[in-house]
């Protein structure tokens, strides 16, 4: 049986401009929990927000790679149809990687680092988050863009993380960006972003 | 049965081509209108038409030419798109819907019957009609072989 596709966004420039302005603001405010100005309707299982970040910066020039989760059948027509943007089953090669689950987060040298000529052509992690969770402790987080120091969750974050994101900082100019995606707000964790495991003071 | 069955892609011309009051009247003439959401547009936008000389050679850009595009789903589950000429957003919905309608066995043959195959004489015709005109001021071009003296 056909499923007719979900409609994206409802006024779709003006929300991709907003959602766009807000995935800017979380890029340069690393850690600060940024509100999405509306939410897409997008396929089951995908929140609203990562429907609205998928549509604004997904087109035909970015191979998008799916967790298992995240790759329905539905998932892929969505994005055929809205974005046109070729999907691909090689991580190494995705622009942009959208996970939806934690446990299946791939370790983030199996993504493209970009080349020391290129190095915004790394992938950018779009990664699925809760962020009513219960914070439970937290890690401190320091780099441009952040005044001093800020304390992020750790139940933000897919367990092992914060290793494999000290190995992706020592890699600068290359690496990954992630931002973590919820209901209705983004995060964004640039590459230059430290991570201390050091205890609240 | 017709003797003819209409493909998808000939309705869809036949759709897009239609005056947009045809469609409407068609629209309000159903007996049962289906429940149908947007799923994109309707929307205008810029296509490069491109062509060949005489249909021989390397295709070239001709030119931009607005386009509007609509595209619906049926509750049922089926989508229909529409992508017309101009700038008439509520064609493009309608002729979205009725490519909707067209994909269901049920309401196919009748909307054949009634709309579309109409539609298609009605162009047929309107070309023909066309070709009648202009036809007596056509002129033949022809190179004269020149003398060599």
């Amino acid at each position: 049986m056909l499923q007719s596709i979900p409609a994206g966004f409802a006024r779709p420039v003006y929300e991709s401009q907003g959602t766009f302005r807000a995935i800017l603001e979380a890029m340069s405010r690393p850690g600060k929990v940024v509100p999405l100005p509306g939410q897409a309707e997008g396929p089951r299982g995908w929140s609203g927000g990562m429907a609205s970040v998928v549509l604004t910066l997904c087109d035909m020039d970015t191979p998008v790679w799916l967790d298992a989760q995240a790759a329905t059948d539905d998932a892929r027509r969505f994005l055929r149809f809205h974005c046109a943007c070729p999907l691909t089953d090689a991580p190494a090669k995705a622009s942009f990687a959208v996970v939806l689950n934690h446990a299946l987060m791939p370790s983030l040298d199996v993504l493209s680092l970009g080349s020391s000529e290129y190095p915004e052509q790394s992938t950018t992690v779009l990664l699925a988050t809760d962020f009513d969770a219960a914070p439970g402790e937290s890690i401190s987080v320091m780099g441009p863009g952040v005044d001093g120091e800020e304390r992020l969750p750790l139940s933000w974050l897919p367990p092992g993380f914060v290793a494999d994101w000290r190995g992706n900082g020592r890699l600068f100019p290359r690496g990954v960006d992630l931002i973590l995606v919820g209901q209705a707000h983004v995060v964004g964790l640039p590459r230059t972003l430290k991570m201390e495991d050091r205890p609240c003071m | 049965m017709s003797t003819e069955e209409t493909t998808r892609q000939e309705w869809m011309a036949a759709l897009a081509l239609a005056p947009e009051a045809r469609l409407r009247e068609a629209w309000n003439g159903l007996d049962a209108q289906p429940q149908y959401k947007i799923v994109r547009g309707p929307e205008t936008g810029l296509v490069m038409v491109r062509a060949r000389t005489g249909n021989t050679g390397e295709r070239f850009n001709l030119g931009e030419m607005t386009v509007t595009r609509c595209s619906v789903g049926l509750s049922e589950g089926i989508m229909g798109h529409a992508f017309i000429g101009g700038l008439n957003h509520e064609h493009a919905r309608l002729a979205a819907v009725f490519d909707a309608l067209m994909q269901l066995p049920e309401r196919r043959e009748d909307l054949n019957r009634t709309l579309v195959i109409p539609l298609q004489q009605e162009r047929r015709a309107h070309l023909s009609r066309r070709r009648d005109e202009v036809q007596p001021s056509r002129v033949d071009f022809f190179t004269l072989v020149r003398g060599e003296e």
